[in-house]
């Protein structure tokens, strides 16, 4: 019993010391992925910003001038969650083919399979930290009120990070085996979307029963993008930062993250068979 | 110090059915030893070099590797065809474990060994197979691995290229470093290994020195003919201890590329090097072919047509085309010797089976020892009436190396099919050289005029695409305006479209087109720079 615990520990601090000896790949991996992002586009780099932007203009011409949504400040509480939701589904939309798109890779050098998806969602990551910081400064240049709760930010967006990497992981495992999946996908980011309230506050959404269940606490207490999205917004312009709520989103990430990996180790074996 | 050990491995897919790839393959590699692998298609090889660099996981026994390995397992292994020559080469470095730094110091070597200077910069996905050969390759010699893993890679590139790699490669020998050689050409694994095993059917079929393992291999595959030949023995002898000595010889090919191996009916050039310590003025060369059952079956010198020559103190070099070869498969030897004239009972240097030659067996199969240039016609139903003079069989004047044995006439001389003379398709993606000499190219079809005798034919059209392709290319074959078939091609290796053709009563031309969907850049003679996007070449032309 002991044996096969101190066993199981000292696997994973060889898995962790095998990734951080393959660190140097992984810059260079997540380097090559933001490369060529937007190689042959004229806009480059400016993409990941005017994309963001370009998505708000459409919702406020929806949301605000189409059905006169009263939520102050609409702009920035939607930058606010947009940037996060394209973040976290662009983790795991690119996850999902991290694995299955690199079969030249796979088939033919040896490294940490893990990189391939986490190469994706930091790739992301570094995308995202520098749109947000962007949003920022736009906030202090156009006066908004900020508070100090900022200072939870890099530890939200921490947290937001380890969800979509575990995600990004197990979707790729998952996918190898099952293409299916990449059809779930899309539709479920559609879904995952519109129940998560980038573009509506939970607010106005009615508490409604279903089958004797609130609908309101289970769609966005169990959805941990749900409370992101709403961290976000809390710590930047409210000055709040719901405590338990994210608390059980850090359990939820490091558990898809720890099932990411486990799914990875596990099975990588196989990847250059079925790929 | 370093020792490699596998043990009793397969590797079992999930269906019900299972196949082992590799069963019962145990071995060990000393550090510093070269093990060649051989062995037909599909025999596993590969396999062992895969479960040997990680891609792979044996499903039982285990693999013991000490030591940093690089494996040269196919072209453009962790090569992205978005990024550029310089980003590969750090991304490739990268998954070695060699840093940003260190692949920095090492990057110019890279570069000038692979000769891609103009084009490091452009994105690899416009490199072609050979290109990408040539990154691959410079990059494993660069990082120096404990382990160096090669499989068959150096089939591709040109002639001048591959030559710089065995090169290279003998000097990774030299210096003592590891090295796997998968390779289904048996003569290359004897030049690199001194250790060889045979695999098949994905079990160790021999496993020993070289020159043992190789000689096993060529009989079984040479089939029953040459392996019923007694092997002689044919350890080399050296004899003679005068003025003028043999440092150096070797057999090149029609490219000039040394080769030990050559198929009935190619040339072979023997090149031999010598150093003389004083001058002499009657000095004669001469070489004799062996069998290797010890038939001599050829003997030759410079007193036939040169007479005497004269050396003079210093290195020289002397050169004799042999061919084209009407050998029958097996293996020969050649002898060298050095005399002067009248001397020629006690030579000045001797060197007895200095040289192996191999030759092949060709598709379509010899028998017998000799290879006679011949050409059947076998004449239509007639009026009874005997065959009148010109009917007769023509001996076909011109031997060339695939089409001995074929009915068909070259295309007509001044055949107007295209504007630039260059485009041609067939060169350089053709294992036989040059042959057809003319398929011509007009942007997207490709045309090649035979004329087939009387007889029924197949066709053999092989097509690949050089570059990594994201999406098949689709194709038509017609013969005289008319579609035969549709291909589609989409990957680097060969594919082969077969077409039957119905047997005629007379000499008929037919117009061959090969016709694609869209615009590719055809293979081009010559090698730099290197465009190619679509390989298409009339590989074969048999008769039932």
């Amino acid at each position: 019993m002991e044996k096969s615990e101190a066993r199981g520990l000292s696997a994973i601090a060889g898995a962790v010391s095998e990734v951080a000896s393959f660190s140097e790949l992984l810059r260079t991996m997540v380097i090559r992925d933001l490369k060529l992002r937007y190689r042959n586009s004229v806009l480059g780099f400016l993409w990941s910003l005017l994309s963001p932007l370009l998505m708000t203009l459409v919702f406020i011409l929806v949301f605000k001038v189409l059905t006169q949504t009263d939520i102050p400040n609409y702009p920035v509480f939607l930058m606010a969650g947009l940037l996060p939701w394209i973040f976290t589904q662009g983790s795991v939309a690119g996850g999902l083919h991290s694995v299955t798109g690199n079969a030249n890779l796979i088939n033919k050098v040896y490294f940490p399979r893990e990189l391939l998806p986490l190469s994706v969602v930091l790739a992301g990551f570094v995308q995202f930290v520098i749109a947000y910081i962007l949003l920022v400064a736009v906030l202090v240049a156009f006066r908004i009120e900020l508070h100090a709760t900022i200072v939870f930010l890099p530890l939200i967006m921490l947290l937001n990070l380890v969800f979509a990497a575990g995600l990004a992981m197990v979707v790729a495992t998952v996918n190898v085996f099952f293409r299916d999946l990449q059809h779930l996908v899309e539709i479920g980011l559609l879904a995952w979307f519109f129940l998560t309230p980038i573009f509506y506050t939970l607010a106005i959404v009615r508490n409604t029963s279903f089958l004797g269940l609130d609908v309101h606490r289970w769609v966005f207490s169990l959805n941990p993008m749900a409370t992101l999205v709403t961290d976000y917004r809390y710590v930047l312009t409210e000055g709040y930062l719901p405590i338990r709520h994210t608390a059980v989103t850090l359990v939820v990430a490091l558990f898809l993250f720890g099932l990411g990996w486990y799914l990875m180790r596990r099975y990588s074996y196989r990847f250059a068979e079925i790929v | 110090m370093f020792s490699l050990l596998l043990a009793a491995f397969g590797n079992a897919g999930m269906d019900v059915e299972q196949f082992w790839a590799l069963q019962d393959v145990s071995f060990t590699v000393e550090q510093g030893e070269t093990l060649g692998i051989i062995g037909r298609n599909g025999s596993g090889k590969s396999t062992i070099l895969k479960l040997l660099s990680r891609t792979l996981r044996p499903d039982e026994g285990r693999i013991e590797v000490d030591g940093s390995v690089f494996g040269l397992l196919e072209l453009g292994a962790g090569f992205h065809p978005d990024l550029t020559g310089r980003e590969n080469i750090f991304l490739n470095g990268s998954f070695l474990g060699v840093g940003h730094k260190e692949m920095g110091l090492l990057y110019p070597e890279i570069v000038a060994f692979s000769e891609l200077e103009r084009f490091i910069d452009t994105p690899i996905k416009h490199y072609s197979s050979g290109m990408y050969m040539r990154l691959g390759f410079s990059i494993a010699l660069a990082v120096k691995p404990d382990i160096l893993l090669i499989d068959e890679v150096l089939a591709v590139g040109d002639a001048a290229f591959a030559r710089k790699c065995y090169d290279a490669l003998a000097e990774v020998k030299r210096a003592k470093r590891t090295m796997l050689f998968v390779s289904h050409d048996p003569i290359q694994v004897r030049r690199f290994c001194d250790q060889v095993m045979w695999i098949e059917e994905g079990r160790i079929r021999s496993y020993g020195p070289a020159r043992d393992v190789i000689q096993e291999y060529l009989q079984s595959t040479q089939g029953p003919m040459t392996a019923e030949v007694h092997m002689a023995p044919t350890d080399p002898a050296e004899e003679g201890d005068g003025p003028v000595k043999i440092v150096q010889s070797v057999l090149l090919d029609e490219n000039g590329v040394e080769t030990h191996s050559a198929l009935p009916g190619e040339t072979v050039t023997l090149r031999v090097r010598y150093e003389a310590e004083r001058y002499l003025d009657d000095v004669i060369f001469g070489a004799a072919l062996r069998r290797s059952d010890g038939l001599h079956v050829y003997e030759t010198s410079t007193a036939e047509s040169q007479g005497p020559v004269s050396v003079q103190p210093g290195y020289g070099t002397v050169e004799c085309r042999l061919g084209p070869l009407p050998l029958g498969p097996g293996a020969y030897h050649i002898s060298l010797a050095i005399w002067r004239e009248g001397e020629r009972m006690s030579p000045l240097h001797l060197l007895r089976n200095d040289l192996a030659l191999f030759m092949g067996k060709p598709r379509g199969g010899h028998r017998g020892t000799t290879v006679i240039p011949h050409q059947w016609r076998v004449a239509a139903a007639d009026s009874g009436v005997l065959p009148s003079v010109d009917k007769a069989v023509k001996p076909q004047p011109d031997m060339t190396s695939s089409s001995m044995s074929v009915p068909w006439s070259m295309p007509p001389e001044g055949l107007n099919m295209g504007r630039r003379e260059e485009e041609y398709l067939g060169d350089g993606w053709h294992p036989v050289e040059n042959w057809p000499p003319a398929v011509r190219w007009i942007g997207r079809e490709a045309r090649v005029v035979l004329t087939q005798d009387v007889a029924r034919g197949t066709l053999v059209i092989s097509a690949c695409r050089p570059m990594h392709a994201d999406r098949p290319v689709k194709g038509r074959v017609t013969v005289n305006g008319e579609e035969i078939t549709t291909f589609r091609v989409s990957g680097i290796d060969f594919e082969d479209i077969v077409l039957p053709l119905d047997p005629v009563n007379e000499p008929t031309r037919l117009e061959i087109g090969l016709v694609m969907e869209e615009t590719f850049v055809p293979a081009v003679v010559g090698i730099d720079p290197d465009t190619r996007e679509l390989g298409l070449a009339i590989r074969e032309i048999r008769i039932e």
